[in-house]
């Protein structure tokens, strides 16, 4: 039974430190911007794509490719802020109206991925790897890169936000655009450059994804959206470190769920957990605890 | 500061020009009901649509494309015999996306804007329980591909079916681990319709066959991490698998067990549903050759590949734009090929009828392929026609065997077993007939 109990924590941390990666872009987006950017699982799904095109038909290195692939969806996220949310906003269009530009978006960019790759399954064909047991956790190499390269990109992130003047910024432009504009913050600046690195973390979770499912096609980005949206608001909507907790804490119940109730509803739980915490607490778990240390 | 809309003369003019065309086209298609199609009700000459409703696109669309071989291989069989009466046939897609609720505007929308349409094959399990009863209320003719167990007792006037319910299905998926002389097996099922209906079969024929069940568990579709289950069912040591899932989902799942089992996974007997998609060479790279033509079986509905209609039917797709690098998909699949038949036999129906019109022919269905005394049997659409012009009463016998419709219009088949071969084509390993699935049934 413990050993059950572990195993499926591990399971879990592994999964959630994907979800978390994409989950803090996600929530990034929102806090600075006020978005609710549904198209935000299209950028997921071309992040694999590319990672397809770059890994299976280029041969790339895994790693390498991955990298890539973060810095073209880093730049594309720059360019659909600046190009698309950025003029529906300086139009006037609220939160609504943009939430369902950014669906149609979604759409959009998910069709095109099929009109180029086709709406057959893909696969990076690489192997998980040689498999670890630390007590009863059980992870694959491949997962383990993953987590380490999700809790370094974390780190990365806490040091950015709390050290650099871009961090201090981005911090208090979430907090209060016209008094971060007033203390001369280029609030505009501030923003294209987070949903760079929202793009940036989108495109590194995409592949991670596509490795970690082994096979996905173009629906990828949109069947893993609700997650994405699960543990940011979980964590608390617009709250880096909310993201990355609810992201956590929705793979390890997702995990949980399948290990002591029916696997077939292992998703269902975690959306259960999401009414309790916004029934309980409608800020997030780490929402007002936040924003109070801002 | 923020911007008003500030459009100029010729944009608003824009604008309600588009608007315009939008309300009125939606208003048009708003009026052109199903029921007011008058399906069939056209001219000499003109062409004639059967409509292919399938997932055209989605986790699903492999699905739709191994279908449209079949559909256009029969289409053009017909047209190469000069056609129904006058008529030449085409073939259409219509894409519900494997999706009920895409598929109800998507057929809906089809019917209203298509009078053409005077058939229609595919209707897939996944979503047939909302089509059935939207091509029946436009009383268009269909052959459906489904396995729902729903339409063996429910009827539909202009429902038809050759292929077995899906708990046939999972009857023989069992019968298959049985004879392949697995001991312990663990079963894993997509959470979806199509795929749940193969569960009570399987249980059914595993317990009548005294094969232990290990596991059995029902998993959502495309989720991120498959891991605690795998891994309890690793523990449990089974000596096969049985899983009737989408191929993402089955490639996901093969790739955890593997990695959880230190690289070793059990002879897998899988469902031909799966055919089509990229499985083959996915389980060949990451499983190796070996495991993908000796350990890994797929199940589903047979077809007699020595009969000289299998012959006729293979060429006809292998025709087709696409069908030879899809032949053995195809071809190896009965229930795609019921879309060959189902197309050839409302054909006939037609022809017998003296009417493409589906409220004229649809009753002519079974009058042209039940077997009965002094009827003929033919094997092709210029046969039929020709038996039928000399006066004589016909019963086709297609490429997937004989057909004797119930009083729900349903008429089953045989099921086999297959294995790729190392060029990725597939061959009958075993034949399970009715007798055997039907004892084994829950």
């Amino acid at each position: 039974m413990l050993n059950t109990l572990i195993s499926s924590i591990g399971f879990g941390i592994a999964a959630g430190s994907v979800i978390a990666l994409a989950s803090l872009g996600f929530t990034l987006q929102f806090g600075l911007s006020n978005t609710l950017n549904v198209a935000y699982g299209a950028f997921v799904t071309l992040a694999a794509f590319l990672g397809y095109v770059l890994i299976t038909l280029w041969g790339m290195n895994l790693w390498l490719a991955m990298a890539i692939v973060a810095v073209v969806i880093g730049v594309l996220s720059g360019l659909y802020y600046q190009g698309f949310i950025r003029i529906l906003i300086r139009r006037g269009a609220g939160i609504g109206p943009v939430t369902i530009a950014t669906a149609a978006a979604l759409i959009f960019i998910e069709y095109a991925v099929v009109s180029v790759a086709g709406s057959s399954v893909k696969s990076y064909g690489i192997t998980t790897g040689r498999t670890y047991h630390f007590w009863d956790f059980v992870l694959s190499s491949t997962q383990l890169a993953i987590i380490a390269l999700a809790v370094s990109l974390m780190l990365i992130f806490q040091v950015l936000l709390r050290v650099t003047q871009l961090g201090r910024s981005l911090r208090a432009t979430a907090v209060n655009k016209t008094l971060a504009r007033s203390c001369g913050i280029r609030v505009e600046r501030v923003t294209s450059i987070t949903w760079l690195i929202s793009g940036l973390l989108c495109g590194t979770a995409g592949v991670a994804l596509a490795l970690t499912t082994q096979a996905f096609d173009f629906n990828l980005g949109s069947s893993f959206l609700i997650l994405i949206i699960a543990a940011a608001v979980v964590g608390g909507i617009g709250e880096p470190y909310g993201a990355i907790f609810g992201g956590f804490l929705i793979g390890i119940a997702t995990e949980l769920s399948s290990a002591y109730f029916n696997p077939a509803y292992s998703q269902v739980f975690a959306f259960v957990l999401l009414i309790a915490v916004i029934l309980i607490r409608p800020t997030g778990i780490l929402g007002a605890k936040a924003k109070a240390r801002v | 500061m923020q911007r008003r809309f500030g459009f100029t003369r010729s944009q608003r003019l824009l604008t309600q020009f588009v608007a315009f065309g939008v309300v009125t086209s939606v208003a048009l298609s708003a009026c052109g009901s199903p029921a007011s199609t008058a399906a069939g009700n056209k001219p000499s000459g003109s062409t004639l649509d059967i409509a292919l409703i399938a997932p055209f696109s989605g986790s699903n669309s492999f699905l739709g494309t191994i279908m449209v071989g079949p559909c256009d291989g029969a289409v053009n069989v017909i047209n190469a015999a000069g056609g129904v009466l006058g008529h030449k046939l085409s073939c259409i897609k219509v894409d519900d996306l494997g999706d009920p609720a895409d598929a109800v505007a998507n057929v809906s929308k089809a019917l209203a804007t298509n009078s053409s349409i005077i058939g229609a094959v595919g209707v897939t399990s996944a979503t047939a329980a909302t089509e059935v009863p939207i091509l029946n209320a436009a009383k268009i003719t269909m052959v459906s591909q489904n396995g729902l167990s729903l339409f063996s007792n429910k009827y539909y006037k202009y429902f038809w079916r050759m292929t077995p319910p899906d708990v046939f299905g999972g009857v023989a998926m069992g019968l298959a681990a049985a004879s392949s002389g697995y001991k312990k097996v663990a079963v894993i099922i997509q959470n979806d319709v199509g795929d749940t209906g193969n569960t009570p079969g399987i249980v059914s024929a595993l317990k009548k066959k005294h094969v232990s069940l290990v596991s059995n568990v029902t998993v959502p579709s495309d989720a991120a991490s498959y891991e605690t289950t795998i891994n309890k069912i690793v523990n449990l040591h089974p000596d096969g698998l049985i899983i009737s899932a989408d191929s993402q989902t089955t490639e996901t799942l093969l790739a955890e067990y593997q990695s959880l089992s230190s690289g070793k996974v059990p002879p897998t007997i899988l469902s031909t549903q799966i055919l089509g998609s990229n499985i083959f060479p996915y389980v060949k790279k990451s499983l190796g050759l070996s495991f993908a033509t000796k350990e890994m079986r797929l199940v589903g509905t047979y077809v007699d590949e020595t009969s000289p209609q299998f012959k006729v039917y293979a060429a006809a797709v292998k025709a087709t734009p696409g069908g030879t690098k899809l032949a053995s998909a195809i071809v190896a699949t009965q229930a795609i090929g019921t879309i060959y038949d189902g197309t050839i036999t409302m054909a006939l129906a037609m022809e017998a009828a003296h009417s493409t019109k589906p409220v004229k022919f649809n009753s002519f269905m079974p009058k042209v392929t039940t077997k009965r005394a002094g009827a003929v049997e033919v094997n092709s659409f210029a046969q039929g026609v020709k038996e039928l012009k000399a006066g004589h009463t016909i019963y086709y016998v297609g490429v997937t065997g004989p057909i004797a419709f119930d009083k729900f219009h349903n008429s089953g088949g045989e099921f086999a077993s297959f294995q790729f071969t190392s060029s990725s084509n597939v061959r009958s390993v075993k034949v399970f007939p009715p007798s055997v699935t039907d004892a084994l049934a829950p």
